[in-house]
């Protein structure tokens, strides 16, 4: 089985409000897929559902199982880590170890206890009396210490310092990511998992706006920083979107080869942020 | 011991989840009973030593021991009933702790978010509730049970002191050779479950209240009931509610309202209590707490967090 999230026409309406309008999404083995959108997007709603935590109308099978009715088998083959910071305040770091290791029968014990060596943490307090970051840490040390098929991680760094973040992701992409495993990563912070998504998802307002994998995003947009004497050459080429900051024009363009653009200047890959303003803003010239 | 039974070792998903419940609720599970226990061998102790005596039926327990003209009937009703009751103060506080339980456990991971946390396990709802009853209704009283017996062997310790300073009885044939011990654990312990039983539906109640109250379900969970008996008795001049809560507690009244000394303790008092399980009134409790604990399941399965 290689396709791992079927979801076809997938709704969610909290009263008059529709937090997702029939989204179609597949996701399949040994992707990482970046879950991008503003807040009130329908993200987190999206995952929820993916994670048999509330209830949708429309088809979705998550590793084969309905997951709101089979909840409780799919989390043995998935792991997630919400936006909000989940762990109780009153369980000692050991305790935390040890009901993981007891409730989960992929857990490895080992492998948690050397990600929390890398740490300052303290086994033998309580959550309430550790630091926010280190909160954080303990969650993804458990997390990771679990063998799972697939990983979704709402917002996992929020609240962390940017050394640790990096290091974080350096660890996903070595020590955890393999071919038969997939991740879904929602953030704020585009910038720092683009280079290790392998597709993008854009989210608004419980629609799907963008969906493709990064090499073809990469094919298909890249920005022109002309040279002054070219920008009306530019501009004729009919540039998706126009960015004008400190008196310089660069372009975005779509589906136009390197080597055309190349004449008229520099040009660059559009990093996901700018790709995802582009699309956002919505203001095609 | 109890270091292999608070441990965990490898996958044994039932006895995490039980485990999650003693550390998130060691206080009313573990330190009520023991500070409790703690406070009556101190009071004990002090009244001890300052002689003021317990009163019984008008008299001081001493004069009581001074008429008694020998090991007699009457003499040995009083010593088993003091032994009997004098746990209360823990029965009492086991109690409060099972009420407060049943309405925090549900609420309070809703509260502080970490369901989010226990439904990425794989663990069902259902497991996790139906645990969270087991904790409520049976883990409680369980570890009790040995502080029971500790406030009923310092009450007959000290009885023995009494009677050895009052009078001139020899305290290992009145005391210790008299009366009936294992009578006596019994008539503590089985009496509690069985009242424990007939009052599953109300800690059912409050288990619901916490599952689906966003602020403070301990209001919540007497409000709505004061709320329904007062609009009973206006709209339809009846109080079946009342009477249907009363019912629950028949048999709490009779076993521990009244004790009569001349009558004495025998076990016939916990067998007839235990015959009341034949009553249709206990079944129709039983269904009514089932159908409860149904409503958390799929309550927890649909909220999050408040």
């Amino acid at each position: 089985m290689t396709n791992y999230i079927n979801a076809k026409n997938l709704s969610k309406s909290f009263g008059k409000f529709k937090a997702l309008s029939d989204v179609s999404l597949s996701i399949n083995k040994g992707q990482i897929v970046g879950l991008i959108g503003s807040n009130g997007a329908g993200k987190t709603t999206l995952i929820n559902a993916i994670l048999g935590l509330s209830s949708y109308d429309g088809d979705l099978t998550v590793l084969g199982l309905d997951p709101h009715s089979q909840r409780d088998k799919l989390m043995n083959e998935v792991c997630f880590i919400s936006d909000v910071a989940t762990l109780p305040g009153w369980i000692k770091v050991n305790q935390a170890i040890q009901f993981v290791e007891g409730i989960h029968p992929n857990f490895d014990r080992v492998k948690a206890l050397e990600f929390l060596e890398q740490t300052s943490i303290p086994l033998d307090k309580k959550v309430s009396k550790l630091s926010k970051g280190m909160i954080v840490q303990l969650h993804l040390a458990l997390i990771m210490a679990i063998n799972a098929k697939l990983l979704v991680l709402d917002e996992p760094t929020l609240g962390l310092d940017i050394l640790y973040r990096k290091k974080f992701y350096d660890h996903l992409l070595e020590d955890y990511f393999d071919e038969e495993r997939t991740i879904i990563i929602t953030t704020h912070q585009v910038d720092e998992v683009e280079n290790i998504l392998t597709d993008v998802v854009f989210i608004r307002d419980g629609k799907i706006m963008y969906d493709a994998s990064m090499e073809d995003t990469l094919k298909t947009w890249k920005t022109l920083e002309p040279s002054s004497d070219h920008v009306d050459e530019a501009r004729a080429l009919g540039p998706y979107r126009e960015i004008n900051s400190l008196g310089r024009s660069s372009f975005v363009f779509k589906d136009i080869d390197t080597d055309t653009l190349k004449e008229f200047g520099d040009v660059h890959r559009l990093s996901l942020s700018d790709l995802f303003v582009t699309l956002m803003t919505g203001d095609k010239k | 011991m109890f270091s292999t039974l608070t441990k965990i070792n490898g996958y044994s998903p039932i006895k995490a989840l039980f485990l999650k419940e003693f550390w998130d609720n060691k206080r009313a599970i573990l330190i009520t009973p023991m500070v409790v226990t703690g406070l009556f061998i101190v009071f004990s102790l002090i009244a001890l030593i300052n002689g003021s005596g317990m009163m019984i039926d008008g008299a001081q327990l001493t004069e009581h021991l001074a008429n008694a003209q020998n090991i007699d009937k009457h003499s040995t009703s009083i010593i088993t009933g003091i032994i009997i009751f004098s746990p209360m103060i823990l029965f009492i506080s086991v109690a409060f702790s099972m009420i407060f339980t049943a309405l925090s456990v549900l609420f309070d991971e809703r509260k502080n978010k970490s369901i989010l946390f226990w439904k990425s396990m794989p663990v069902s709802d259902t497991q996790e509730v139906l645990v969270k009853l087991a904790t409520v209704i049976f883990i409680i009283p369980l570890v009790a049970i040995p502080f029971v017996l500790i406030i009923q062997a310092v009450t007959t310790l000290i009885i023995g002191a009494l009677i050895a300073v009052n009078s001139d009885y020899n305290i290992w044939d009145f005391v210790f050779l008299n009366i009936n011990y294992l009578t006596i654990m019994v008539g503590d312990i089985v009496p509690a479950f069985v009242v424990i039983l007939w009052a599953l539906p109300i800690f059912t109640w409050f288990m619901l209240v916490s599952s689906f109250s966003k602020r403070s379900p301990f209001l919540l969970a007497f409000i709505v009931p004061v709320l329904i008996m007062i609009a009973e008795s206006i709209f339809f001049r009846s109080s079946l509610l009342q009477q249907a809560i009363a019912s629950r507690f028949i048999y709490l009244e009779k076993y521990a309202g009244r004790y009569d000394i001349d009558d004495g303790f025998t076990l016939d008092r916990v067998t007839s209590l235990l015959s009341s399980f034949s009553e249709p009134n206990f079944w129709m409790g039983l269904v009514a707490a089932a159908l409860m604990i149904v409503g958390c399941i799929q309550l927890r399965k649909r909220n999050m967090i408040t």
